[in-house]
């Protein structure tokens, strides 16, 4: 075994510090008591962390990626940005509106979104004034040809588009806003008096960001990533980044797949249909905390959580933190699902 | 004489409380909002700014999490089990109480008045989803229904507890924002703000608690409180001035709220509660687009409606700072997500 050299919280700052940046998010987010689920689950104590408290137009965790994304974004000149998502994307939403706060013309091209409600994200992307492209499921097969070509014409008429899933960037900046993220709760947790540190939120960028504080502190903190899709293969969308990651925060150590275990049995049927698990975890951690979970991924999570817990998945002397990532506007998005759910939690 | 904040810190320590919210809250530019209105031609005041009350973090946050931290903690040392609220299809407050309750661990029932059959979604799906025993009526039978509710949970042996009928309900929004006050005072300085300043919400007990403070603080602190229902000005103006003497009693204070203290506008309340017009549409798009910020239709919306409308008539002074009361609501935007359509 190879000894690392770890770095202090202050070491670790330094090397953020080092990319322009402005101020979007409100940091740090509260790490709150779950003491109401935390007695009725029996098993270890916990806490949740609140990235749906970050702000930006209903909050959520990718309010950090863009105090990184914006400044750089801008600073190599571009003029209009160009996003490909799907039409219940968060991405797309808070994108929008970082884009506002800096003037930056923004184009959303949204798949599956044409003769849908306008109702959760796509209602905040339309007040946000996003220039949207409302794809129907025809032309959703080609959506990232279909915005070349936006991105083209842009050109051609004399304007400098950053079509974001041309860049490699806005793939590994998530990951940037989560090592911040690591070194807040680091501080949170000093302040409670934590042992045994199990973190479970979306398998994602996030808590990749997160992996890498820890390992770069030399911290034995634990993951647990939730899978919410069949369709997005975790290698090429995390773990073949960690390279990139730690070349740009010049970096002692990285992130690999072992470092977190991964749950993929609470997908349900895909991508945006919520189970009747979801739909039960949401109810449970609205009555006992008063925490609002979304259908499409802390909801999964929060369904994961309870499970394992039942599960002995996770132990007694463990301290869990929730990652709560953010997403509320889509639970309106299933509101009539969600209103007539009959059970009682 | 004016009273220190140290005297407003100890009033409010002596109260019972019952952490629900994520104070402080912030305090924002609108600068991006103000060029906007430059480039437009109008005259904006020296500068503009927002206090996010919409973040307090409780449920979708809101003014309102932190009023409730010390009703909750009222109804907790009554020793009651069940509270019984009444209140309309679109309340913001149901939703704090939903979930104040979940908090405290107290049953709760929600008599939704009006718009019956309208579906459950914004606040009313929260308070759903938060647990609360649903129960529609029309806006006449509430009382009636919540009478009912009340006799049956008494005779299962439980304790409960009609929420309009407490008189404190009436005051403690007031006593949220002298807190508030205390937050503001110390923001402002850090921002190098001067006087004066001028607020801008809503009618309600928010900012009269603000103006409350400011003038027993003897700080230029002036407020403009835009109508968002059809109860008149004078109402509010006296209802105002008497529920501030109970707060100057109980905070051992020196002045009240005369009716002038607060300049209240009714142009642009629109149609009725709950119901939106077309300035209030322009300025909830304004908004999002310049700053990213999101505002509600039935509250907020208004009352920016009425701050641009009454900038763009020129009838605000350019010598003052303008902080606009951002007191939350966000849930409801999502009942009104046809109005955006095109």
């Amino acid at each position: 075994m190879t000894m690392t050299q770890h770095l202090t919280p202050n070491e670790l700052q330094a090397k953020i510090d080092k990319l322009p940046r402005m101020n979007i998010a409100h940091l740090p987010t509260p790490l709150e008591e779950m003491p109401r689920l935390t007695e009725r689950l029996g098993g270890p104590k916990i806490w949740i962390k609140r990235e749906d408290m970050t702000g930006l137009a209903y909050g959520g965790n990718k309010a950090r990626h863009y105090e990184f994304e914006m400044p750089h974004v801008a600073d190599l000149g571009y003029d209009v940005m160009i996003n490909v998502m799907d039409y219940h994307s968060n991405n797309a939403r808070m994108t929008a509106a970082a884009a506002n706060k800096i003037g930056m013309r923004y184009i959303l091209v949204l798949k599956n979104a044409a003769n849908r409600n306008v109702q959760g994200n796509l209602l905040i992307d339309k007040i946000l004034g996003a220039e949207l492209h409302l794809l129907d499921e025809y032309q959703s097969g080609d959506a990232e040809g279909y915005a070349t070509r936006l991105k083209e014409e842009l050109e051609a008429e004399g304007h400098k588009p950053y079509l974001i899933q041309d860049h490699l960037f806005p793939r590994i900046v998530g990951m940037v806003g989560f090592v911040q993220a690591g070194i807040e709760i680091l501080q949170q947790i000093d302040e409670n008096d934590f042992k045994n540190v199990h973190i479970i939120g979306v398998a994602g960028r996030s808590l990749a960001g997160l992996i890498i504080a820890a390992k770069s502190m030399g911290l034995d903190w634990k993951f647990t990533g939730v899978t919410v899709n069949y369709d997005v293969p975790l290698s090429g969308y995390i773990f073949d980044h960690n390279k990139d990651i730690q070349e740009l925060l010049d970096l002692p150590v990285t992130f690999e797949q072992s470092d977190m275990r991964i749950l993929d049995q609470y997908v349900g049927e895909g991508y945006g249909v919520m189970s009747a698990q979801v739909n039960e975890a949401i109810h449970i951690a609205a009555q006992t905390d008063a925490i609002i979970c979304d259908p499409n991924y802390t909801g999964t999570v929060m369904a994961a959580l309870i499970d394992q817990i039942e599960e002995g998945g996770f132990s007694d002397d463990e301290t869990v933190i929730f990652l709560h990532t953010g997403g509320l506007p889509a639970v309106f998005t299933f509101a009539d699902q969600l209103a007539s759910f009959k059970g009682t939690v | 004489m004016t009273i220190s904040q140290e005297h407003f810190r100890s009033e409010l320590e002596k109260l019972p409380r019952f952490k629900l919210s994520q104070l402080n809250t912030p305090l924002e530019p609108l600068d991006r909002l103000q060029q906007v209105l430059i480039d437009q031609g109008v005259d904006v005041p020296n500068r503009m700014l927002v206090k996010r009350d919409d973040v307090t973090g409780l449920a979708f946050g809101g003014n309102k999490g932190r009023h409730f931290e010390f009703e909750i903690a009222r109804i907790l040392d009554g020793g009651f089990d069940t509270v019984i609220n009444i209140n309309h299809y679109h309340s913001n407050q149901a939703r704090f109480i939903a979930a104040g309750c979940v908090k405290a661990g107290l049953k709760y029932h929600i008599v939704s008045t009006d718009m019956v059959t309208a579906p459950i979604t914004g606040n009313l799906l929260l308070c759903k989803l938060m647990g609360a025993v649903i129960h529609r009526s029309p806006n006449e039978y509430g009382r009636q229904v919540a009478e009912k509710i009340f006799k049956e949970e008494k005779a299962s042996g439980r304790k409960p507890y009609i929420l309009p009928d407490d008189p404190f309900v009436d005051v403690m929004g007031m006593i949220g924002f002298i807190e508030t006050g205390l937050e503001l005072e110390d923001q402002l300085a850090h921002l190098k703000i001067e006087e004066p300043v001028r607020f801008w919400g809503l009618t309600g007990r928010s900012i009269a608690g603000l103006r409350l403070y400011a003038k027993n603080r003897g700080l230029d602190w002036r407020a403009t409180a835009c109508q968002y229902s059809p109860s008149t000005v004078e109402d509010f103006q006296n209802v105002t001035a008497h529920q501030s003497k109970q707060v100057v009693e109980m905070f051992d204070l020196e002045q009240s709220l005369n009716t002038d203290d607060l300049q209240v506008i009714e142009d642009y309340r629109g149609p009725a509660y709950g119901e939106m017009d077309d300035r209030v549409i322009e300025a909830i798009q304004m908004l999002g687009k310049a700053e990213g910020l999101i505002i509600d239709p039935n509250y907020t919306g208004k009352a920016m409606s009425g701050l641009i409308g009454e900038l763009r008539a020129g009838r605000v002074d350019a010598s003052e700072t303008i902080v606009f009361i951002h007191s939350g609501g966000l849930p409801q935007l999502f009942a009104h997500a046809d109005k955006f359509n095109d």
